[in-house]
């Protein structure tokens, strides 16, 4: 079954043609990163327009390097669940657009899903059901159990930013540039990452929820009293110690997932997966003998289309379809769980009883 | 809330139509769906696809654009774009004198279009832009002969000070485009349309510098 993929839920345009959920014949991204970059940050009606833009000359390129046309797409999986209203607009459009002239099945998939199944489209075979995966992007951080294809637990995510928020704003005061993450990680490599106590929000509570706010005014606090003395700002070290605390939040609470579930084989997604210190940090982990780790390619760490038509191909042999009316759907439960990012903690608390 | 239209048109004919209102990106697929049951007419039959472009609605055209241009590109057809301010000025084309389209575009500016109809037919004699009230004032002083505003933009005309003193000007607020409207001005387009990766360029209105909004006022991206 050959699926045509699209994901166009934040700030990168993806379309993707993927074989038996496994094979990737195409997976072309147009990153927008140049045109958010002035902002330091995404702004959402920016996003929507480029994604209008590139959508089309993308899916042209998808088919053209997989070596097919419409005719031989089997079906058409969309992100239409979870990211920014103004951008899933234009992917699930797209793919209703194409399901509909081409007459082709047509799937919705939630944006997470697709983060989860990058990992086994990168290790087949390798990696089996259940396993836990720490999904760090500019969007979300959250902790899943991914029990099997379509049946996940939320285990905890954020409470306020998400780890990619922070990276971004924290590098934005830093006047790093935008995207957050790669700049910081790669200066960070400069730095002390003792030079600065930041602080380790909610590291040590036994809930798997984390938050990065505080963490962020603490940066924040700490530059502005630099600069304020007059004196040179250390952007290495403030770097350094940023990351070193995201990191050390990040890793502990996933040991405390591993501790509290029993499964030990952990899979990281979202951009913030790239991060060269959280992949040592990790690695230093699976060392000790306590997980072990699959990351997903480089390539399926950042959004794309191609990690969408890999985890539509399980839902659509089961026989799972959208119909003509499927609307996206900026916060929207994943798998039967009923929670919704940044829901107040006592729907959290409500729909973990599943 | 926006409202989803679909009209499939054979030989200058309309043979199916169909509307609804609510989310147009939920509906949208629907009503072509639609029209292609009730017509009997297989989508893969269509010769070409018409789309407004704007002005109108920023989710409405994002998502009504998208839509054609996605048909287009897999059914390999041409792609031809419409003005909803043509369009509204299309249902008053047998006006004796000029009809100007209106549509409110905030502080105090309306996107807009001046033509003059003849014989049942529509010719602009004034480019199709976002105006400022006096830009506007400025524009209709010329005309030599009565002028029909149409459209929800009637409202800011109305209360502006620069048009009270006017006596040549009459006023339709409500405007229904008819689909044999559609079907006109499909026909005078005739020409424009595009094809191939040409059709890719076609954005919606607002894309656009002489429909770009006023910018809102400065606030913190944060």
């Amino acid at each position: 079954m050959i699926v045509l993929g699209i994901d166009s839920s934040c700030d990168d345009t993806g379309v993707g043609v993927v074989e038996d959920g496994q094979k990737i014949l195409s997976n072309i991204i147009a990153s927008q990163h140049p045109v958010h970059k002035r902002y330091g940050g995404i702004v959402p009606s920016l996003a929507s327009r480029q994604h209008a833009r590139v959508f089309n000359p993308i899916l042209a390129e998808a088919l053209d390097v997989a070596g097919l046309s419409f005719r031989d797409i089997d079906a058409v999986a969309v992100t239409s669940d979870q990211g920014l209203a103004l951008s899933l607009t234009v992917g699930v459009a797209g793919a209703k657009s194409i399901a509909l002239a081409a007459k082709k099945p047509l799937l919705g998939i939630h944006h997470v899903e697709g983060h989860i199944y990058s990992a086994i489209m990168t290790h087949p075979g390798e990696l089996d059901f259940p396993f836990l995966c720490l999904t760090v992007a500019g969007g979300h951080t959250m902790l899943i159990n991914a029990r099997a294809f379509g049946e996940y637990e939320l285990l905890g995510y954020t409470r306020d930013d998400s780890a990619g928020e922070a990276y971004d704003k924290v590098a934005r005061k830093l006047g790093l540039g935008f995207p957050g993450g790669p700049v910081i990680d790669k200066l960070a490599a400069d730095g002390d990452p003792a030079a600065f106590a930041f602080p380790r929000p909610m590291m040590t509570t036994r809930n798997l929820d984390f938050s990065f706010s505080g963490l962020k005014t603490a940066v924040n606090i700490a530059i502005d009293e630099i600069q304020s003395s007059g004196k040179p700002l250390p952007k290495a070290d403030i770097a350094a110690s940023f990351q070193q605390a995201v990191v050390d939040v990040l890793v502990a609470k996933t040991l405390i997932a591993v501790d509290q579930t029993g499964i030990d084989r952990l899979t990281v997604a979202g951009g913030v997966a790239a991060n060269s210190q959280l992949r040592r940090s990790l690695a230093a982990v699976e060392k000790q003998g306590q997980i072990s780790t699959f990351f997903p390619s480089m390539d399926l760490c950042v959004d794309n289309g191609a990690m969408i038509a890999g985890a539509a191909y399980h839902r659509l042999v089961r026989g799972e379809r959208s119909d003509y009316l499927l609307d996206s759907r900026a916060n929207a439960p994943l798998g039967d769980l009923g929670v919704k990012y940044r829901a107040p903690s006592k729907y959290r608390n409500a729909a973990r009883a599943v | 809330m926006g409202i989803a239209s679909a009209i499939l048109v054979k030989d200058r004919v309309v043979v199916a139509a169909s509307s609804e209102s609510g989310s147009t990106l939920s509906l949208i697929h629907k009503e072509i769906s639609r029209v292609e049951s009730n017509s009997r007419i297989a989508i893969g039959e269509f010769d070409e696809i018409a789309v407004v472009q704007g002005p109108g609605s920023w989710t409405g055209l994002h998502n009504g654009v998208t839509t054609a241009k996605t048909i287009a590109q897999v059914l390999d057809v041409p792609l031809i774009p419409l003005s909803m301010l043509d369009v509204m000025a299309m249902e008053h084309r047998h006006y004796d004198g000029f009809v100007c389209s209106v549509i409110d575009a905030k502080h105090e500016a309306v996107y807009s279009g001046v033509y003059k109809g003849f014989v049942g037919k529509l010719e602009a004699v004034a480019a199709a832009k976002k105006r400022t009230m006096s830009e506007l004032a400025s524009d209709l002083a010329d005309l030599a002969g009565p002028v029909l505003l149409v459209g929800n933009g009637t409202a800011v005309v109305r209360r502006s000070d620069i048009f009270a003193s006017w006596t040549d000007l009459e006023f339709a607020e409500a405007v229904y485009p008819s689909a044999e409207s559609f079907v006109a001005l499909t026909e005078s387009a005739r020409g424009a349309e595009l094809v191939g990766d040409a059709r890719f360029s076609l954005a919606p209105d607002y894309m656009q510098e002489d429909f770009t909004a006023v910018l809102p006022r400065s606030r913190s991206l944060g």
